[in-house]
């Protein structure tokens, strides 16, 4: 009882609905393309850092915080350093992956971790998508640690047999160790995504009544404030520059 | 009540394995029926028969009735079957849909649309009659396959179906966590529940099973009462192919020889962090060089990252090993071992068998290369296999094919994870005679199992690791035999 206790305990607490977590994605991944000041770049990193913390990504968001802080401060300095030409290039073009792309994917690392599997079918449901969508979305949610799983004792059983880089083997013919890697991946994959459909349909995954959620799916109030903040600060940032 | 009146059915690629001829069968109410024989008699797709997979999501040619409280399955959707019937498989790993327990456990409750409420009221019946308190709102990746398995009854468990089908359930299970399920079985029981299961290992449910039916190539040869198949003599189940009764107190088949040859293992340390709790931990440790060495103990123990260790693939491992008076690094060990993983199919990557172990070899004289790799395959009784795809093959044949590439590459030490997960007492028979043949090779071979039957049947030496360290090792010998019996009844609990 008192484990029951602790589950809801974790479980309330600020969270999002998960398609308040999409709109996000959607801010952030058109908003870091617009060309604007250093503010607004820091606002829109801040949303997905945010969210990392109210999730214990911690690892995450540090790492992410330092290359984006890097990343900064050497658009700040690029200027006044001359670098070589392709130097120059490689670190424009670094800057700029960092400073613009990093923030979706990291969005992206918060959705996957922050939501369930079921929770995330229930959400989409009430979008009105139709269930041959919403069911494959949450196998993938399913897979992606699985593969995880799956390639690194595929990588194990390569090194094992010393089929790797810079082998003689290896270089007469190079493909072969891609197609080792991923023949494998894809039979287990194969495999494992039938055993599961069969275990998830002896489960009533087909059933066509309104699927309940034991996690309570449906907009709070952090969703409202989570997105006016956000929202505010974007806008604020974006039109009254304070640099 | 479940009825099958005739009912034949074959699989939709037309393989006469795992089909099944005219079995008629009326399982009563709260009954708790044990399935029983050979790989491929068909007691699988019989499971398959009862909770609906079969002809919902297999295909294949069905004839005769299935009933379920006399209405014949195949006119109802899978999701009202399984309301009814709930569902385990043999596999943890590839059981489950969420990534996190508590969702797991709900899922059937969700997709039937119960109220919230209702579904709370059920996740606390189901914790506290499976007793998994402890296994509440965890990440599913990060259980052990017990503890998975142990999700799996639950999620099952709190749809309330009235019966259970468990299609061998403990097969990638240890000792102790099948003591947990048998208990998992028991509670079903005294619930009243019709709890149905298929399975190669005998001993932890025919001292509970009302009836015990043993197939044999799609039919049903006998039925046992739980009496009767206590009484079979040992011998009698052998030759019908079943595992033992009483797996852990056999005698060892093989004695150790005379072996002045050792190798010697130096400070071997490994841990997740650095300074963190060493996983491995072994001083000093000399073992006999050309043995079966048995490796045992709890789950967690650090028998998988000993084994990792042993074979370099942990690159912060730390230590050496001495063999023939070469003392090698994680790096160098890497050369000369090599494991035999659970599942094999990682471990298979070109297009034919003879390429497999082509791939292993130095590719210094093809032709020379392509007369020795037929000879290991000679041996591995896959002469005829030479030109099939290694994924096309039967797990047996799988494994066959990674210890011969293993042969081939010259390793001297081969190490196997589980090797007899699953397998039927014929198929085990045959795992252990190439083990043996192996050690006559002058291999020098690892075991990890849970698996006594092999252990007795094959293992010349044993070592116990608890908490990264060895605990005890030592030849078969009488006091092995004691040890070892001791660690089985303190697992069986």
């Amino acid at each position: 009882m008192e484990q029951l206790q602790a589950v809801v305990e974790t479980r309330s607490g600020y969270r999002l609905d998960p398609r308040t977590k999409l709109f996000l994605m959607a801010v952030v991944a058109t908003a870091e393309f617009l060309y604007s000041h250093t503010a607004f770049m820091v606002a829109v990193a801040l949303i997905p850092f945010v969210l990392l913390l109210t999730n214990r990504q911690y690892k995450t968001a540090i790492i992410f915080f330092c290359l984006f802080s890097a990343g900064l401060f050497v658009q700040a300095i690029q200027n006044s350093i001359q670098f070589h030409m392709v130097v120059n290039m490689l670190v424009v073009l670094l800057v700029g992956l960092v400073l613009r792309l990093f923030p979706a994917f990291v969005m992206g690392a918060y959705i996957i971790k922050s939501t369930t599997a079921s929770e995330c079918i229930t959400a989409l449901g009430r979008m009105h998508i139709g269930r041959q969508i919403t069911i494959p979305l949450s196998v993938l949610f399913r897979f992606i640690p699985t593969m995880q799983e799956e390639s690194a004792a595929i990588k194990d059983a390569m090194r094992m047999r010393e089929v790797q880089f810079g082998t003689k083997k290896f270089w007469q013919n190079p493909a072969a160790l891609i197609e080792y890697r991923f023949i494998p991946l894809m039979i287990s994959v194969v495999k494992i995504g039938d055993d599961l459909s069969a275990a998830a349909l002896t489960r009533g995954l087909d059933n066509p009544v309104r699927r309940t959620n034991i996690t309570k799916v449906g907009f709070t109030g952090w969703d409202l404030i989570t997105v006016l903040i956000a929202g505010t600060a974007l806008i604020i940032t974006y039109f009254f520059s304070p640099w | 009540m479940i009825e099958l009146k005739d009912v034949s059915f074959t699989y939709e690629s037309g393989e006469t394995e795992n089909s099944l001829k005219h079995i008629n069968l009326t399982i009563h109410d709260g009954e708790t029926t044990l399935f029983c024989g050979e790989s491929g008699c068909g007691k699988t797709t019989l499971t398959r028969l009862i909770n609906g997979l079969i002809p919902h999501y297999y295909a294949g040619k069905l004839d005769g009735k299935v009933l379920l409280d006399g209405k014949e399955l195949k006119d109802y959707p899978l999701y009202q079957i399984g309301q009814r019937v709930g569902s385990v498989f043999q596999n943890p790993r590839t059981q489950f849909y969420n990534v996190d327990t508590t969702s797991e456990i709900v899922f059937g409750c969700e997709n039937m649309g119960l109220p919230v409420s209702e579904m709370s009221k059920r996740l606390e019946e189901t914790t506290k009659s499976l007793k998994i308190e402890n296994l509440l709102n965890r990440s599913l990746f990060a259980l052990s396959g017990g503890e998975k398995q142990k999700i799996a009854c639950a999620s099952a468990d709190a749809i309330c179906p009235n019966t259970f089908v468990l299609d061998e359930p403990s097969s990638n299970l240890d000792i102790s966590s099948i003591k947990d399920l048998t208990e998992v079985i028991r509670q079903w029981q005294s619930e009243n529940k019709t709890v149905i299961v298929a399975e190669h290992r005998l001993y932890y449910l025919a001292p509970y099973a009302d009836r015990i039916i043993y197939m044999k190539r799609g039919e049903i040869c006998n039925e046992y009462t739980r009496e009767e198949f206590l009484e079979l003599d040992p011998k009698e189940l052998k030759k019908m192919g079943l595992r033992a009764l009483n797996p852990f107190d056999l005698m060892p088949e093989k004695t150790p020889e005379a072996n002045e040859k050792s190798l010697q293992i130096d400070n071997f340390w490994f841990s997740y962090e650095k300074r963190g709790y060493p996983i491995v931990n072994i001083p000093d440790l000399t073992l006999p060089q050309g043995e079966i060495i048995g490796i045992i103990g709890d789950n967690g123990a650090g028998k998988s990252s000993f084994a990792r260790c042993l074979c370099g693939l942990d690159k912060s491992s730390k230590g050496t090993l001495k063999l023939n008076g070469n003392a090698l690094n994680a790096k160098k060990r890497r050369h000369i071992s090599y494991m035999v993983m659970q599942d094999v199919n990682h471990q298979l990557f070109t297009e034919d068998v003879l390429d497999e172990l082509l791939l292993s070899m130095d590719g210094e004289n093809e032709e020379e290369d392509k007369v020795r790799a037929q000879e290991i395959l000679a041996g591995l009784d896959l002469s005829d296999k030479l030109k099939l795809h290694p994924m096309s093959l039967s797990g047996g044949e799988k494994q066959r094919v990674a210890i011969g590439s293993a042969v081939a590459s010259g390793k001297e030490i081969i190490i196997f994870d589980e090797p007899t997960s699953g397998l039927d007492y014929r198929h085990m028979l045959e795992v252990s005679e190439k083990l043996i043949q192996l050690k006559e090779m002058k291999k020098t071979l690892f075991l990890i199992t849970h698996d006594p039957e092999l252990i007795y049947k094959c293992c010349t030496h044993l070592m116990f690791i608890e908490h990264g360290r060895i605990l005890w090792h030592r030849s078969m010998d009488n006091e092995a035999v004691r040890l070892l019996q001791e660690f089985f009844s303190r697992e069986k609990g």
